[in-house]
């Protein structure tokens, strides 16, 4: 009888602390000062990396887990560093002195993954002697992790965008 | 802490003149890292609570304190829970919620200590984007900036009061305004940013740091704009060390290039401003990192020439800073502020053929 007794205290045991471990992982953790600002870096320097396609598309790539997905409205789901570079490189007109993924209002939350995040985008054409005008807005919804390498984004989609003023530019 | 003290004594004389300052030095509390970052994270939501509409209203009322309240241009504040989630539903300047849920970009946030909480600053320009389902967006004429007064309460930092201020643009007195760069600033010296010194190991910046450097760039904007204090650039010019240099391209083509070395000669680009309610320099994505100096950033910047009714809204022009920062005495400081106009590789290739066949 005592032995049943003991079996049951260690099952229950065992249960509670599984159920306590499941709770801790779904829990958000909470995001200290460095780790909003990392994640607010992160989606700074994505601007950065698509607009001017340095490293070879891979500071824009970087800022990616090595298996994040950037989902759009006009293109197909791009998944993995190598194909996201692929878009960077791609960009005709990026260089170190073009300027046109302007973001603001960077919301962002602790998730049971690390973080999710919204941000505004427009994306402005703009140049000395052109007239400017604004090719898409919206906003990207955002998932990002803690990587040994530091704060990555794990997913980014942007299918709450409106259309670009000339699709296929 | 101390450029916070200084950024406060800065932007506090810029809003209410030097004996205000005296009076709420003693008073104003000391804002953590988390402070900052929450306040920043109120004013993100509020663009998107404001622009969805989400949760009947009851989101965008929820940024308020239980007293708080919002200040338009015109008629009465709107004040209580219920009041502001009506405003949260309806708000909208032509009465419709933005297509997309996204229209106010709000940039240049500068954010103080003050007594009983904080203050802080923030422009604003509201986009229409893909209203109607026309593609691309297009500026509307409503920008200005808010004035904000923020109250930490048992459920984090809300608005004490948000007002919003209309761009402005006050008349300059004849004789004062300089169109171009003043001849004594206009050097030869090109844009160019100096290399990172190779052997010294950068810096770890803390928390703190990239806020207060964040603060120096957004106040950048209020100083050249405004052309506080009093008009006198003081404000602008206190942003930089006192050796600090600003080179960049002619405003308009065939014009001088833009160059100053030290506070007095950057001084005068902040001369005499056009009062604080006028906003142009709209500032984003500033990537900041340590390097062997203390640090080094980048920020993109749109000159938005916000509309009138006769005029439309426009972008006068846009680009990027590449900054160099010290730590000094005083608190964080740019030590170079280099700005290169938006062009396209395109534009980059024609030039360098254009040069070399000269």
């Amino acid at each position: 009888m005592a032995g049943t007794r003991t079996l049951l205290a260690v099952a229950l045991g065992l249960s509670l602390l599984a159920a306590r471990g499941d709770a801790q992982q779904k829990r958000a953790a909470a995001l200290s000062p460095l780790d909003i600002i990392e994640i607010q870096q992160l989606a700074i320097r994505y601007s950065y990396g698509l607009d001017t396609g340095a490293e070879e598309g891979h500071l824009y790539s970087d800022v990616f887990t090595p298996d994040g997905e950037f989902v759009g409205r006009q293109v197909p789901l791009t998944q993995g560093r190598e194909a996201l570079a692929r878009v960077a490189r791609s960009v005709r007109k990026g260089n170190s002195q073009y300027v046109r993924h302007f973001i603001a209002n960077h919301v962002i939350e602790p998730s049971a993954e690390g973080a999710t995040g919204k941000v505004y985008l427009m994306v402005v054409d703009v140049e000395e002697g052109q007239p400017s005008s604004i090719y898409i807005g919206g906003h990207y919804e955002d998932v990002y992790v803690r990587t040994p390498d530091g704060w990555r984004i794990k997913r980014r989609d942007a299918r709450a965008m409106g259309p670009p003023r000339n699709p296929g530019q | 802490m101390k450029s916070n003290a200084l950024i406060a004594v800065l932007a506090i004389a810029l809003a209410a003149g030097g004996s205000a300052y005296a009076q709420k030095k003693t008073t104003a509390q000391v804002l953590t890292p988390q402070d900052y970052l929450d306040i920043q994270q109120l004013a993100a939501r509020y663009a998107h609570a404001m622009d969805t509409g989400a949760d009947n209203g009851n989101a965008y009322a929820d940024l308020f304190a239980a007293d708080g309240e919002f200040v338009g241009p015109a008629g009465p504040p709107t004040r209580g829970h219920d009041a502001l989630a009506g405003l949260g539903r309806t708000g909208f300047v032509d009465g419709h919620k933005p297509a997309l849920g996204v229209s106010h970009f709000i940039m240049n946030h500068v954010i103080e200590p003050a007594a009983g909480g904080a203050t802080g600053k923030a422009y604003v320009v509201l986009v229409n984007i893909g209203e109607g389902g026309k593609p691309g967006g297009e500026w509307s004429n409503t920008g200005g900036h808010y004035e904000d007064a923020y109250v930490k309460t048992a459920q984090g930092w809300k608005f004490k009061r948000r007002e919003y201020i209309p761009m402005k643009s006050e008349r300059r007195a004849a004789g004062t305004a300089p169109a171009a760069a003043p001849a004594a600033l206009v050097a030869t010296k090109a844009a160019t940013v100096a290399p990172k010194p190779a052997a010294a190991p950068a810096n770890t910046l803390t928390a703190q740091d990239y806020i207060d450097i964040r603060a120096l760039a957004n106040l950048y904007a209020y100083g050249l704009d405004s052309g506080a204090e009093n008009g006198t650039g003081s404000v602008y010019a206190n942003i930089f060390t006192e050796d600090a240099e600003f080179h960049g391209p002619p405003a308009t083509p065939g014009g001088a290039p833009f160059n100053a070395v030290g506070r007095e000669e950057l001084r005068k680009f902040a001369i005499p401003g056009r009062g604080t309610a006028y906003v142009r320099h709209f500032m984003t994505n500033h990537l900041i990192e340590a390097s062997p100096e203390g640090a080094r950033g980048k920020v993109y910047l749109l000159v938005i020439d916000i509309g009138r009714e006769d005029k439309p809204t426009s972008v006068n022009m846009g680009g990027h800073y590449e900054d160099v920062y010290v730590k000094t005495a005083e608190g964080w400081r740019i030590k170079s502020r280099n700005f290169f106009r938006s062009k396209s590789a395109q534009t980059v290739a024609a030039e360098a053929a254009a040069k070399a066949a000269r």
